[in-house]
């Protein structure tokens, strides 16, 4: 027999029953977690006395105590350092940041990592920009036969490093926020595994539901000719499923870790307990990404005939798209987090 | 609490699903038409005929005329047999005025053709257009253009005092096997095209100098142009009819014969053919059999043919000449206009109305194509259907591939990168594309 429970920051974990109603760690945060006690009759978990080694492994971690050791770096963990002059005082403890409790307080989360969201933004739209500007004079390249493939690779290789990045920073939103963290920036830092399973776990989401009624826009927008109002609808309607469709599976996934939980039912469950506020990642989150493609578009078209105008509107577009998923991922998280059961 | 009534589920989920329910079946898809047999016989009949000046099977209008290029379809369409292509003798000269002004001075339209012949009234000649071009109904192409070897002092149409006023060029008559196959591809299955290649180029704007971006016709009335070498007909039927009234001066519902430039205001007693009997010359065309690919018989010249396949598509022939465009297969064209540069500028499309607001503004009417701009040619059936290019003016099919300009200099700079050998197998390759 073992103990089944839950950390704060979503992790299932299990225990053996003599570690019943005594403290251990989390391996995914590294926080200290009470384990339920047997005694059906109590109501929540008792925490038992610390071993010595447990006693040093949380001072060691105390400056640590609300960081992702997942490899996120986040600024709220770090504590100041002690000048010389205030040697043997005792360090000033930063308190922890309450999470948010209004959406619009969400709104302040972007900002708080303003300067990476811009240089993601202009470093993108200058790579796609540049790879769009290169692609006439580009070898030609064939799937068949994979000549000249060096070029092509390269332009998809550093686009694919920018936009991972890009999806592991807008994570860092959600996963900070699922699990109990105020405020504070939150980013991939040099830690190359995160934004690389950050990426997989987009792509496996996306794979296992989405790419149906994408595939289907896509197909829709390039084949179905001059598109007129109705067409447009049903493209809205498939940019809609699948963009709120794959936020869902993310969230999701991101809940307790879990790629498995990308499946229907549970994205179906997020929805039931999400109740009202679903109607965010089903309707305004999508609507915001179909309008994001639509000025994307716009702006390649606009890029030959007038280059500096249209690599504005390429930044602008990227930028607005990064602080908005920030946003909307950082809010659902909050959500998630007060809805949990 | 209790959740809504599962009704509102069923209103909520109709309301979503009846935009796709509605296009997929209203969807256009490949659709070819069944053919009468009679209808057939009774089209290539007229197809076959020689027209006269009130022939008795004009149904009471004038006959052939009063202009007209040709007495019969099958004098020019007779390349590999009846329904192919044309020689040089049969080019259809054509012009088109650098702005509305020039032609409401001169009181003739903006764009049209000089026919070879007449009846009933004076030969339309050049010299109607332009005080200093020859006096002449068929000019020979190496007066229109400045052909390699040709005498400067004979080219007057290209002379510097005509050309900024009007643009002379000719057609040469196209092969009409496989018709049918295109009448059938929906236009969304061009606009496809159009869409893929500005993709394919990273987003260039359609009307690039160099990039082989292309773009569909769209007409007035909302369809995309399938045939002709501007892309100006929607359908074989109005293809035919204005092949018809334009060539041989046979009006018919669908299209008016043309007016002499002499008498612009003249009004035909009647139609030359009813409806029925454009139906029936429609039937016939699109019996003609699609061309065929015919791998020659000698090993060698197969693989060689087979490697110039590979080296069509690789040297970037198959941007354009795209060997399938929706459900039909070995086509090699994606029927949009892409423009051909300069040297290749020709006139726009038939007879348009005369203008009778001077417009100084020289872009042509509802952004029709410009003179630099030509519809990729199907190059099925290439190899039993020269001369090549618009005019005819490329003997070979060397000679065609190497006087590509504009969108096509790309590919035509590739194929003369290639060796000698690689370039006689895309050679070889274009020659197993066969008239039936």
């Amino acid at each position: 027999m073992s103990i089944k429970f839950i950390c704060s920051c979503g992790k299932h974990l299990r225990a053996r029953d003599e570690m019943a109603a005594r403290r251990s760690m989390c391996p995914r945060c590294g926080n200290p977690v009470g384990v339920p006690s047997l005694q059906p009759a109590h109501a929540g978990t008792q925490a038992g006395p610390l071993t010595p080694q447990e006693r040093r492994r949380l001072n060691r971690n105390k400056s640590s105590t609300d960081a992702f050791t997942t490899g996120i770096t986040t600024a709220l963990t770090a504590d100041p350092p002690v000048p010389p002059s205030q040697a043997g005082r005792m360090p000033k403890v930063r308190r922890r940041r309450q999470l948010e409790q209004r959406w619009y307080q969400c709104l302040a989360y972007p900002f708080l990592n303003l300067s990476l969201l811009v240089l993601l933004s202009v470093s993108s739209s200058v790579w796609l920009a540049g790879v769009l500007f290169a692609i006439p004079s580009m070898p030609r390249f064939s799937v068949t036969s994979w000549e000249n493939a060096y070029p092509w690779v390269t332009a998809a290789t550093g686009l694919m490093l920018l936009v991972t990045y890009a999806y592991a920073t807008v994570e860092c939103a959600l996963t900070s926020a699922l699990a109990d963290q105020g405020p504070a920036p939150c980013w991939p830092g040099w830690n190359a595994p995160f934004p690389l399973k950050s990426t997989v776990r987009w792509l496996v989401c996306f794979f296992t539901g989405p790419i149906v009624p994408a595939g289907l826009a896509v197909y829709f927008c390039l084949y179905g000719g001059d598109l007129t109002a109705l067409d447009w609808g049903i493209v809205a309607e498939l940019s809609v499923l699948a963009a709120g469709y794959w936020f869902l599976a993310i969230v999701s996934a991101n809940e307790r870790n879990r790629l498995r939980d990308a499946n229907p039912v549970r994205v179906a469950m997020l929805v039931q307990r999400l109740r009202y506020r679903a109607v965010v990642p089903l309707l305004i989150a999508p609507a915001l990404v179909f309008v994001h493609a639509l000025v994307i578009v716009f702006a390649l078209d606009f890029l030959h005939p007038h280059v500096i105008l249209g690599w504005q509107l390429l930044t602008c577009c990227w930028g607005s798209i990064l602080f908005w998923s920030a946003f909307l991922f950082r809010l659902l998280g909050v959500w998630c987090y007060y809805t949990k059961a | 609490m209790k959740g809504p009534h599962w009704s509102w589920y069923l209103v909520i989920g109709t309301v979503l699903l009846a935009p796709a329910g509605i296009r997929l079946m209203t969807w256009p898809g490949f659709r070819t038409q069944a053919l009468d047999p009679q209808s057939v016989q009774a089209g290539q009949t007229l197809f076959v005929h020689e027209w006269r000046p009130n022939d008795p099977l004009a149904a009471g209008g004038d006959g052939v005329g009063p202009v007209f290029n040709a007495s019969s379809c099958q004098a020019c369409h007779n390349q590999a047999g009846v329904g192919g292509g044309g020689n040089l003798n049969h080019n259809v000269t054509t012009y088109v005025f650098q702005s509305d002004a020039e032609a409401a001075a001169r009181g003739i339209p903006r764009e049209g053709v000089i026919h070879a012949m007449a009846v009933n009234c004076p030969k339309e000649t050049l010299d109607l257009l332009h005080p200093e071009l020859p006096r002449t109904s068929q000019p020979r192409l190496d007066q229109v253009i400045a052909l390699p070897g040709s005498s400067r002092s004979s080219n007057h149409c290209a002379s510097p005092a005509v050309r900024p006023v009007v643009l002379i060029s000719q057609r040469n008559t196209p092969a009409l096997f496989g018709d049918y196959l295109i009448d059938a591809i929906p236009d969304c299955d061009i606009i496809a095209n159009e869409k893929l290649q500005s993709v394919r180029w990273g987003f260039a704007p359609q009307k690039s100098d160099d990039l082989p971006v292309g773009r569909a016709l769209r007409l007035p009335n909302g369809r995309i142009g399938h045939f002709g070498w501007k892309a100006q007909s929607v359908s074989l039927s109005d293809f035919v009819q204005a092949a018809c009234a334009n060539e041989l001066g046979l009006g018919n519902p669908g299209q008016a014969q043309p007016r002499p430039l002499s008498k612009p205001y003249y009004q035909p007693v009647s139609y030359d053919l009813t409806q029925e009997q454009c139906d029936q010359i429609t039937a016939f065309v699109a019996s003609l059999p699609r061309p065929i690919e015919k791998l020659p018989e000698d090993s060698l010249l197969r693989n060689d043919a087979i490697e110039g396949k590979r080296l069509f598509s690789k040297v970037g022939c198959a941007d354009c000449h795209m060997a399938k465009v929706g459900e039909v297969d070995g086509i090699y064209s994606d029927l949009l206009l892409h423009d051909m540069g300069q040297p290749l500028q020709g006139g726009g499309s038939y007879n348009d109305p005369i203008p009778t607001l001077p417009n100084p503004n020289p872009t042509p009417p509802n952004d029709g194509p410009s003179p630099g701009e030509w519809r990729t040619p199907p190059l099925w059936g290439v190899a039993d259907s020269a001369p090549y290019l618009h005019d005819g003016r490329a003997p070979t099919l060397r000679d065609a591939i190497e006087k590509h300009g504009g969108q096509g200099t790309r590919s035509a700079r590739n194929f003369e990168s290639l060796s000698e050998t690689e370039q006689n197998q895309v050679i070889t390759f274009l020659r197993t594309l066969r008239a039936p």
